[in-house]
């Protein structure tokens, strides 16, 4: 048990005892939040905002390339917030990618937050609709919405929210618009009183789908009540190393069994 | 203090042994690396690669069809097979050899890793398509079993190598052969190239200059005695049957119709918009994969915004951002004009 | 009850090999398209979704300042030129900038507190040997530091992160990509050229942004020629002692921070030289992808800025130069007062790799001082200003043994380094060594960390150093056949 946890470099357990050796008291908090979004969408400035840190945010993509951590205290609940590297899609092999699919997978965050550019919701919606396939908690933090105003763009995030199936709070981070709601709407998800129904990919073509739903019905029989079963034989096909790994370790059983034991709690 | 016409002259002498000392494959040091069991060595590899695919094309293999391949005088061929039968990899019966179980496994892994070297020399790097073979020939000695599962695991565990043909799996399964050589086709046929034979290396490069590449669709239109027409691309080809040999083709799905000829993306001059038709086959690996994550797929709208000052990436408009790609990647990209809209 | 139920679901239960055998087989058919595929249909949906909640109220493009400025800023004309204008007046502001606070802040640590710490450790009766260690050697060499190192970074580093915070990095790689290509390196290599500016080590991490392993070795072991904040130090002093004084006082900033650019120029071609070295030997291969977003400009926060470049940036670096500063001023003190024979070590040592020294156009006392920083750059200056000092004891110019003596201002380093035997060439020698010579300790560690290669790591340490020993030698000698025997 503990030498696979030690392989896991992005498991929650491996990260209290390496923040334990830093001397930073973040052993104790109550929800796990992920923050995700391509890269220069304003990440480190929403992190900033709800941390309070002040990390340095310049403007050139690939900017955060590692992991940074942070926490904050909302309606009595400690959260601990992880920054993911930006990256444009889940699907490559790229370092960045592999951490922030491990974490948003493996991790396990009680809610993943997404940040997206309100001037460019289309490209966004390609890592929106990947993570959506992933996880069901999810709040979708459309940023820079001050700019998309400046740009003429009209956006209907009722729409998107209802065509996500996950709440979208528009926001400013720069100017501090939009954070207050951005936290109600982490402590709804959070706290179950808000339950995500996620989009998933409805195209592709027939022999891919054939070849998906065989495999979906072999993975729902083994691992009951999984959510999500495409999404893994996606991975499958694809070959991916980490996930083909995760199966044969039986990490996935205990990932699930994970999530069993919190949503009893 | 050192004169310093003669430091000069001391450090200019220094300089030329060590580069004859460590010049890569001719100097001292690359030499005495290369020692004369390592070549014997490759010899027997070598030899058992070409016993195993004289059997997986049904022709026996002869003593002179060995020294062909490994380019030896037959008599210097005997100790090799005796070395490899006393090993217990092969049997001789009359003039042939054939492998035994363990000589075929043998046979194989050095195939996984050639082959898994090709891909990855295609996916994760620059070199040149016509290297890749020579290299992985040059690899497939030195790798170890564990090396080969290293690269395959980051590969994410691929099929196929960069010319259609399968890779082992670690426990040396291969599928059943797949598609026919294009001189078995006939006239008005619409084919899919799956396969691409690497050796003999001239006729590679011959069939890559072409713009044939894996995936692309063929139509025939002409066959005749010594060579056959061909439409690639939108354009007629007449392909010699030296060159025709070595295509392995399959029936094109339905679903896809024939490409059309295509401009491609690096044509565009600044403030000129147009719609991505595609990716072209010959952009594989992580370059396909990251281009596509930037949202180039068909039906993408790109414009061209400004070149850089020192000429070669140009940035496009592309799905709201402003994407730098240099002229060879843009060059990857088909693009055909926009539709009218209304 | 349970246990029956869960009997039933044990039969039918699929395995986790059965899941994989079905997916490996699965995939001998499906071929090399599920990837193009699975994205097309990611962005048709994504397509599907925006088109039904975004609407663009006017079409009418307004003016657009990101157009006008980009066309600017890489056109083929005014692209380069504004792109040196911009890195001169950034060390233009930092040199001249320095000057003055450099000096008060010398003077305040050595010459005020100094003395009062030797009065109060006199009156505490401390043995000498520990006054010595204690206030002589560890005390006075982060005096040293904080003295000619906080001035400059508190000036370069604001200027330098406005300029990120802008938006004009990606642009600079965007206008070099060219010349990597042709070296055969990633355009990217820009970006982290530029991160290394700051700190080599920061710049090696920055390198995962490039996505290909041989680019990215490329930039890893070439980051070492973008001078870092602990090297920009020493070639300001040195250009500013040498360069600046040859010419009248108003211009003295001016050519000094031209001198600086010049080096740090050498640093960019090198690292072109270098990068194409490598890509035709023991990194063969052809520059593969390149793909750079180039955001759009932001309007900086200034006081923002100001803060967090002054906390992250130049208080941690001026820490970790504090805590490499307290050995390195022990063992100076050390060697200058432990004796074997009737000589220091120090001058042992520093006598022993004089002629070498002087082979490459530096001295003894210089290459010593390197040794001693290998854990840290910063400490280079103050290292060999100890060292001249306490070299020169004999001569009777200075207090004592590895003591600092008191500095009004730079003119005193100049009659320092005449003393020490330094001549133009020792200076140019200098610029060039600091530019070109081994990483420090932590570049090592964090390539070694990065690249988990003892290979890749030996050779990011070697090259440099033997590039820096070569071109200081040939300078060296071409030096004194043409222009005399400095």
């Amino acid at each position: 048990m503990t030498n696979k946890l030690n392989n896991c470099e992005t498991c929650p357990v491996h990260q209290s005892t390496y923040l334990k050796k830093l001397g930073v008291n973040m052993d104790r908090w109550d929800y796990a939040l992920a923050l995700a979004g391509n890269p220069n969408t304003g990440k480190s400035t929403v992190f900033n905002a709800l941390t309070g840190l002040r990390q340095h945010t310049g403007n050139w993509p690939g900017k955060t390339v590692t992991r940074t951590e942070g926490g904050f205290i909302y309606q009595e609940k400690r959260y601990k917030i992880v920054d993911l590297p930006g990256t444009y899609s889940l699907l490559s092999t790229s370092t960045d990618e592999e951490v922030a699919r491990n974490f948003i997978l493996f991790g396990k965050p009680d809610v993943t937050v997404i940040i997206m550019d309100a001037t460019r919701i289309e490209r966004n919606l390609n890592l929106t609709l990947q993570i959506l396939e992933i996880t069901d908690r999810i709040v979708i933090c459309l940023n820079l919405i001050d700019e998309a105003r400046r740009h003429q763009l009209r956006i209907d995030e009722r729409k998107l929210s209802k065509e996500l199936g996950v709440p979208v709070i528009p926001t400013s981070a720069r100017k501090g618009e939009g954070i207050d709601e951005l936290l109600r709407a982490i402590h709804e998800v959070a706290n179950g009183l808000y339950v995500c129904k996620p989009h998933h990919i409805t195209s592709g073509s027939k022999s891919l789908k054939r070849a998906v739903s065989q495999l979906v019905e072999k993975i729902e029989n083994r691992f009951s009540g999984i959510s999500n079963a495409r999404w893994i034989a996606l991975r499958l096909l694809e070959g991916d190393p980490r996930i083909i790994e995760a199966v044969k370790k039986g990490e996935l059983d205990n990932l699930y069994q994970r999530i069993e034991n919190t949503e009893t709690k | 203090m050192i004169d310093p016409v003669m430091a000069l002259l001391t450090a200019g002498a220094v300089c030329l042994g060590a580069f004859l000392m460590f010049w890569p494959e001719k100097g001292l040091i690359a030499r005495l690396r290369w020692s004369k069991d390592t070549g014997k060595r490759v010899l027997m590899e070598d030899a058992l690669k070409h016993i195993y695919n004289c059997e997986e094309e049904n022709v026996t293999c002869t003593f002179h069809s060995l020294a062909g391949a490994l380019l030896k005088e037959p008599n210097q061929i005997t100790p090799i097979i005796t070395r490899l039968e006393s090993l217990g990899l092969l049997t001789i019966s009359g003039q042939g050899f054939q492998l035994t179980s363990e000589g075929k496994n043998y046979a194989l892994r050095i195939l996984r890793v050639h082959r898994l070297w090709e891909r990855y020399l295609a996916e994760e790097t620059g070199v040149p398509e016509t290297a890749w073979h020579e290299q992985a020939e040059i690899k497939e000695h030195i790798f170890t079993e564990e090396d080969a599962n290293r690269i395959s695991r980051q590969l994410g565990y691929p099929r196929y190598d960069p010319h259609g043909d399968p890779i082992p799996t670690a426990s040396g399964d291969l599928p059943p052969h797949r598609g026919r050589l294009l001189n078995n086709f006939s006239e008005g046929d619409i084919v899919q190239v799956i396969h691409i034979e690497d050796e003999p290396s001239d006729v590679y490069a011959e069939i890559i200059e072409r713009g044939i590449y894996l995936g692309i669709q063929i139509e025939i239109s002409k066959k005749l005695k010594n060579s056959i027409h061909i439409l690639v691309a939108g354009k007629v080809q007449t392909l010699p049957v030296l060159l025709s040999g070595n295509i392995t083709v399959q029936p094109a799905p339905e679903e896809q119709k024939i490409e059309e000829p295509l401009q491609s993306l690096s044509s565009l001059k600044t403030g000129e918009e147009a719609e991505v038709a595609g990716i072209s086959r010959a952009c594989r690996g992580a370059q396909r994969r990251r281009l596509m994550d930037l949202g180039v797929v068909p039906g993408t709208v790109v414009s061209m915004v400004m070149t850089s000052a020192g000429g070669d990436p140009k940035a496009y408009n592309i799905r709201g951002a402003m994407i730098a790609l240099r002229e060879d990647q843009a060059g990857f990209i088909h693009i055909q004009p926009l539709k009218k809209v209304n | 009850m349970k246990n029956q139920v869960d009997n039933i679901i044990e039969k039918n239960k699929i395995t986790d090999e059965e899941i994989l055998e079905t997916a490996n087989s699965l995939r001998w058919d499906l071929g090399e398209n599920l990837h193009d595929s699975l994205l097309e249909s990611i962005y048709q949906d994504a397509a599907e979704i925006s088109e039904k909640v975004v609407t663009k109220v006017d079409e009418k493009p307004k003016f657009d300042w990101d157009r006008t400025l980009d066309r600017l800023l890489t056109s083929k004309w005014t692209g380069f030129p504004i792109m040196l204008l911009i890195l001169t007046i950034v060390f233009w502001i930092t040199i001249s900038g320095a000057n003055v606070p450099s000096a008060l802040l010398a003077s305040f640590l050595i010459d005020t507190i100094h003395p009062v710490l030797k009065d109060v450790a006199a009156y505490f009766g401390t043995p000498l040997w520990l006054d010595g260690l204690l206030i002589d050697g560890i005390y006075l060499a982060m005096a040293w530091v904080i003295s000619v190192m906080l001035p400059p970074m508190a000036i370069f580093f604001p200027l330098f992160t406005l300029l990120e915070d802008f938006g004009y990095l990606p642009r600079v790689a965007f206008n070099l990509d060219s010349l990597f290509k042709k070296a055969g390196a990633h355009g990217k290599q820009a970006l982290t050229m530029a991160m290394g500016y700051g700190c080599n080590a920061a710049g090696i991490i920055a390198t995962r942004v490039i996505d290909s392993p041989r680019e990215r070795l490329i930039a890893i072991i070439t980051n070492n020629f973008s001078l870092c904040n602990g090297r920009w130090p020493t070639q300001i002093l040195i250009a500013s002692l040498f360069i600046g004084s040859m010419v009248p006082a108003a211009l003295g900033g001016l050519v000094s921070a031209t001198a600086v650019v010049a080096v740090a120029l050498l640093g960019i071609i090198l690292t072109f030289v270098t990068s194409w070295f490598l890509s035709r030997t023991i990194l063969k291969g052809e520059a593969s992808t390149f793909s750079l977003e180039l955001p759009p400009y932001r309007p900086p926060k200034i006081l923002q800025t100001l803060y967090t470049s002054l906390i992250d940036r130049t208080i941690f670096v001026l820490w970790r130069a504090i805590i490499f500063a307290v050995p390195a001023g022990a063992v100076i003190w050390l060697s200058a007062n432990v004796m074997i024979g009737d000589q220091s070590i120090g001058e042992h040592i520093v006598n022993f790799m004089d002629p070498f020294g002087l082979l490459l156009g530096l001295n003894g006392v210089i290459l010593f001082a390197y040794i001693i920083a290998i854990p840290a750059n910063e400490i280079v200056i103050p290292t060999i200003l100890m060292l001249t000092v306490m070299i020169l004891k004999a001569s009777g110019v200075g207090e004592g043994a590895g003591v600092m003596f008191e500095l009004d201002d730079y003119q005193i380093y100049t009659e320092l380094f005449a003393a020490g035997g330094w001549t133009l060439l020792t200076a140019i020698n200098l610029m060039l060594f600091s530019l070109v010579h081994n990483p420090c300790s932590t570049a090592i560690y964090t390539i070694y960390k990065e690249t988990k290669s003892i290979k890749w790591t030996a050779i990011s340490t070697f090259l440099p150093l033997v590039m820096g020993i070569a071109i200081c030698f040939f300078v060296a000698q071409i030096w004194r056949i043409f222009i005399g025997a400095g």
